[in-house]
């Protein structure tokens, strides 16, 4: 296979997202590390429109970088004036670093058995119907042949509706069930941030007796 | 994809580019005429014809300041707030169509001329990219290492999270009712209110949420570039310059140059998303696409100033009131109304 | 599996009815405070308890039907009721304990935490919502939402009590290793989805094969299993369990210790039951290990605690060692004759829903018992085995239904405990775990040792000169009602199991 810009992208912006998230660990300054995360959230983001996951690749800005990430510079900015460094950040030992490498050659090798090992799935060929993922199936069910370059096309020009689609009808259940997380969530923090207990109503005054 | 695409992609962006910062250059000339005819005086008018030449000066004069920096701020993070500032403004054009391929070749009304090809998130891009836009104010602010700027900072911050669900919101009844997040979608369902090209019939209902959601979408717009009423950031006789008050010479411009271009990006946006875009009444050969688009931009600026001549300064409590007990609730409302008449199908044309 | 064009007609509605009644009721309650004042700030507990009536209702009226809903992804069969009764009497439960320190008009001098917030109602039927959805459902993505809405209400409940440290100090700490649990989950089931192309216990169960080894589906069970180790306090992964425990307000503890204990569990043999159990080959070595040393360890450490309830604590984790071998039962059983729908669940869900509910009521009763002796200017987080000596001579009823709990935590006669650990240890024998259950059995001895410690010091010590228990533990109705239900359950399961037993009979895995 000639290469193609599109590894060639693949590799600069996974690598840089790999450098961030080294320097996210070995930076000093808490609000270094958390900008590098953003900086691997972004690249992120470029890996997902690489793959014409548009939809989801915005998504992850609007919500991590834009929303989540911003929030948490908000609290540490808080916390640390520039120059400041963490005291409580370790420095990194040798067993950090042996650790890391047994880790990272553990999942290597994981990552690359499951492929050389079990043989059944392969980086060119096309998935079968078994093996096609959610989101493609209704796409290769409408067009019989799995994935051509129209029904590519499609994926791209209708990717929001496809993912709603999925969202509102699929799993609808899943998506419902969030919405209860997050509320129980919101009041979670209400109920944990409020400094004192609400103010007893009825002028009961502990005794019991009003 | 080859290497001529690649080429081709870099010359257009390049034409956006500078397109985008000689209007932003004589946007400022033309704010401070405007705001000096608001209170009658002339403004800026000795450089060159009209003062025409004003702000090649402005900008020869930053380049040539004096650059401080301040012995306690942290300078990775100092040097990167205006550069993030500054992109985040000018990537907001990227999704922007400023022409059609029906208007130049007649064949094509589903592609449009916009900086790249028109994909089916623009709208949540403008979305993801001003969201962006807010790491430059934060970390601008605290980077500097004084106090007036931190608050500045945190302010803004604040300020520009709590108008982004109020923009989020806003945008929603028109993708309600255009079908698409597309921008050049969003002009070509427009048509029937906008322009005889592609004419639809259209019932003038669907025109009430949508005109709220315009207003909503301006306001918000007001805030998430921090301009008047809602300049907090920058409330000078409170917090010095706000945010960027440590900041000197061309790091200061780029904040300038990045408030400005988000202006006319904010402006472009409104004419896009509200006014039709690059869709007019009147037809007059291939260009006729920027021309309107131009005009519409105009009208957006123009109100941008209008406004700042007008309108004293929120304070800060009434501004966070607003955002959340006013405009989000508005905005929410109104995507309920335009989803019951997308639903019953009333004052929409059938898609 | 066809595409079926998806409509609200296709939901079967009466098989999620009771998870809806209760969201409605979470919405109810958490805005009825606003109007609510003075006495009428009892209508908070009663629509709770009224919500959570109409869903065990509800959950009865599917009894047997084996209803499944969104594709099979949430499965309404007998499995999932069942868990669902024993997840709502918990709720139940709790929701009338806390009544009482919450209506002020009923407020007792005793009793640990003030629950002065009108949202702890809410947030324990979320929970509630999030154990019934996780017993039910046989797809990751809904088993983790599901996990995280169990989760994040009890985040907050442990650090209910504001006015003390160790709550929070509870909150913050089960907050951290829950969310590091949810990472460990979240990337084995992106592995998994990476492996498999798909999220259904079904299509796992298919992509499956003992032969073609695929690393990266194992590399996610893994993970995903670590993940579920964390829920319910296996034993690497359970060093937060005594600190959390014992932190928490003491209702709350025992909330945590039935409740999340039962849902983990009832999710964990789902997913190795229905999902993984072709692969029982390569992970039962894994699950036995860890079944011993979850025992062992948690006995061993609980040998020494003399805080009540941080004994307690170890001891819950000795329990999910012991019912670990429901896992490996089951994983046996299938393995061997193969999932079909509709097939009776067999001995290993019978056993390790029998021992669940016994374990529930007296951990349960344990919990309320230490609640109620704690007198309200101490912690309960504070009460120690030397705190209760003499407790007969003082309160003999408190002392004796204690006893009562921890013969049946213990495994003693006559107790569902002992019933329990009877069915649950045979089974496994004749399974041919016979080295497990030896193991087992030793440690079942062993932990008898510590129970009696605490039953040693109610009878048979003298009180000790300055009381540091109530006085006089109010006779508070809503108490008694806790307590008494605890003990009649604890005493009917272990006498008359065959009524339990019969409705487990007839459980069976939906189709």
């Amino acid at each position: 296979m000639a290469i193609s810009f599109e590894i060639v992208f693949f590799g600069v912006f996974a690598g840089i997202a790999v450098i961030l998230a080294i320097m996210m660990l070995s930076v000093k300054s808490p609000v270094h590390a958390a900008l590098c995360l953003v900086g691997v959230m972004i690249m992120l983001a470029i890996l997902y429109l690489m793959l014409h996951a548009y939809f989801l690749s915005v998504v992850q800005i609007v919500v991590y970088a834009g929303a989540v990430m911003v929030l948490f510079l908000f609290v540490i900015m808080f916390f640390y004036s520039p120059g400041a460094s963490d005291p409580s950040r370790m420095s990194v030992h040798f067993t950090h670093i042996a650790g890391a490498i047994i880790l990272a050659v553990i999942l290597l090798a994981v990552i690359t058995g499951s492929f050389l090992l079990s043989g059944n799935v392969s980086l060119t060929e096309k998935p079968s119907a078994a093996q096609m993922t959610d989101i493609e199936k209704p796409i290769a069910e409408t067009s019989e042949a799995p994935l051509t370059e129209e029904t590519s096309r499609m994926i791209e020009k209708q990717n929001p509706q496809l993912v709603g689609r999925m969202l509102f009808t699929k799993y609808l259940l899943p998506f419902e069930l969030t919405s209860l997380l997050l509320l129980a969530a919101m009041v979670g923090a209400v109920v944990l941030a409020r400094r004192s207990p609400p103010a007893e109503a009825g002028s009961a005054g502990g005794d019991g007796n009003d | 994809m080859t290497l001529m695409d690649i080429v081709w992609a870099a010359v257009r962006a390049a034409a956006v580019l500078v397109v985008t910062l000689g209007g932003m250059a004589y946007l400022t000339l033309f704010e401070r005429r405007v705001v000096g005819f608001f209170q009658r005086r002339p403004g800026p008018n000795r450089v060159g014809w009209q003062g025409l030449l004003q702000p090649i000066a402005d900008a020869v004069k930053l380049l040539f300041k004096q650059e401080i920096i301040p012995r306690n701020a942290d300078k990775f993070v100092y040097f990167l707030a205006p550069c993030i500032s500054l992109t985040a403004a000018f990537m907001l054009f990227a999704v922007i169509p400023i022409q059609s391929n029906f208007a130049i070749t007649g064949i094509d009304a589903q592609t449009s001329l916009g900086l790249i090809e028109d994909v089916n998130v623009g709208l949540i891009y403008i979305l993801a990219i001003s969201s962006l836009g807010t790491y430059g104010v934060i970390l601008a602010g605290w980077s500097g290492g004084s106090k007036y700027s931190f608050l500045g900072g945190l302010r803004s911050c604040s300020q520009m999270i709590s108008y982004e669900l109020a923009l989020g919101l806003a945008i929603i009844p028109v993708v309600l009712y255009a079908g698409t997040f597309s921008l050049n979608g969003i002009v070509i369902a427009q048509q029937g209110f906008f322009g005889s090209l592609l004419a639809k019939p259209v019932n003038l209902i669907a025109l009430i949420p949508i005109a709220i959601a315009g207003v909503t979408f301006v306001i918000s717009m007001f805030a998430e570039t921090n301009r008047n009423p809602f300049d907090l950031p920058e409330a000078e006789n409170e917090l010095v310059a706000g945010y960027h008050t440590e900041y000197s010479a061309m790091k200061f411009a780029m904040f300038f140059l990045g408030e400005y271009v988000s202006i006319i990006a904010a402006g472009a946006l409104a004419a896009t998303i509200f006014l039709g875009g690059w869709a007019g009444p009147l037809w007059f050969g291939p260009i006729s696409g920027i021309v309107w688009f131009t005009a519409k931009t105009m009208f957006f600026l123009y109100l941008f100033v209008w406004v700042r001549a007008t309108l004293p300064r929120f304070r800060y409590d009434q501004l966070m009131k607003f955002g959340w007990l006013v405009l989000l609730p508005v905005a929410l409302l109104n995507v309920i109304l335009m989803a019951t008449l997308v639903v019953f199908g009333i004052g929409l044309t059938p898609a | 599996m066809t595409s079926m064009e998806f409509s609200p007609q296709t939901i079967d509605f009466t098989a999620i009815m009771p998870i809806i009644i209760i969201s409605a009721g979470i919405l109810v309650t958490l805005l009825l405070p606003f109007a609510a004042k003075g006495r009428a700030k009892i209508i908070n507990p009663l629509v709770a308890l009224i919500v959570l009536l109409a869903a065990f209702i509800s959950s009865a009226r599917i009894w047997d039907l084996g209803r499944a809903s969104f594709d099979g992804m949430y499965t309404a069969d007998n499995a999932t009721l069942f868990a669902s009764f024993i997840f709502i009497i918990v709720a139940f439960i709790t929701v009338i304990a806390i009544t009482a320190r919450y209506c002020p008009f009923l407020r007792s001098p005793d009793g640990e935490g003030l629950f002065a917030s009108p949202e702890v109602f809410p947030l324990m039927l979320t929970v509630v919502v999030g154990a019934i959805v996780m017993s039910a459902s046989r797809n990751l993505i809904l088993t983790f939402l599901a996990i995280e809405t169990l989760s994040i209400p009890l985040y907050v409940l442990a650090g209910m009590n504001l006015s003390s440290e160790r709550s929070k100090e509870a909150s913050l700490k089960y907050f951290l290793t829950g969310a590091f649990a949810s990472g460990f989950l979240a990337y084995g089931i992106s592995l998994i989805y990476g492996a498999v192309g798909k999220l259904g216990y079904h299509a796992i169960l298919d992509a499956c094969s003992p032969t073609a080894a695929d690393y990266t589906l194992y590399a996610g069970l893994a993970l995903v299993a670590v993940g579920f180790g964390f829920k319910v306090a296996l034993v690497p992964f359970h060093a937060w369990v005594p600190d959390v425990y014992q932190g928490s307000p003491a209702l709350i503890s025992g909330f945590m210790a039935s409740l999340v204990k039962a849902a983990g569990f009832t999710a964990i043999l789902r997913f190795f039951g229905e999902g993984i159990v072709p692969l029982y080959g390569i992970w039962w070595v894994a699950i036995a290990i860890i079944a011993a040393l979850t025992m062992t360890v948690g006995n061993l450490m609980a040998l020494n605690q003399i805080v009540l309830k941080r004994l307690l604590a170890y001891s819950s984790i000795a329990h999910a060692g012991y019912l670990l071998l429901a896992v490996l039962i089951i994983g046996k059983e299938w393995s061997e004759k193969g999932v079909t729908a509709g097939a009776p669940l067999g001995d290993a869900m019978q056993c390790a829903f029998f021992y669940l509910a016994g374990y529930v009521f007296a951990i349960i009763g344990s919990f309320a018992i230490i609640w109620w002796l704690t007198p309200s200017d101490k912690e309960g987080a504070l009460l120690e085995i030397d705190d209760v000596r003499g407790l007969n001579d003082r309160h003999p009823l408190h002392a004796a239904l204690f006893a009562l709990f921890l013969f049946s935590l213990a495994g003693f006669p006559i107790t569902a405990g002992f019933l329990g650990k009877f069915f649950l240890f045979a089974s496994a024998l004749s399974h041919g775990f016979i080295l497990l259950v030896v193991f087992a059995l030793l440690n079942a001895v062993l932990s008898a040792y510590y129970y009696l410690k605490i039953i040693v010091a109610m009878y048979m010590k003298s009180a000790p000169e300055h009381a540091s228990l109530c006085e006089e533990p109010s006779p508070n109705p809503w108490i008694y009602a806790v307590v008494w239900t605890c003990t009649l359950a604890t005493l009917w399961l272990g006498i008359i199991p065959a009524s339990i037993l019969g409705l487990l009979g007839s459980v069976s895995v939906g189709g």
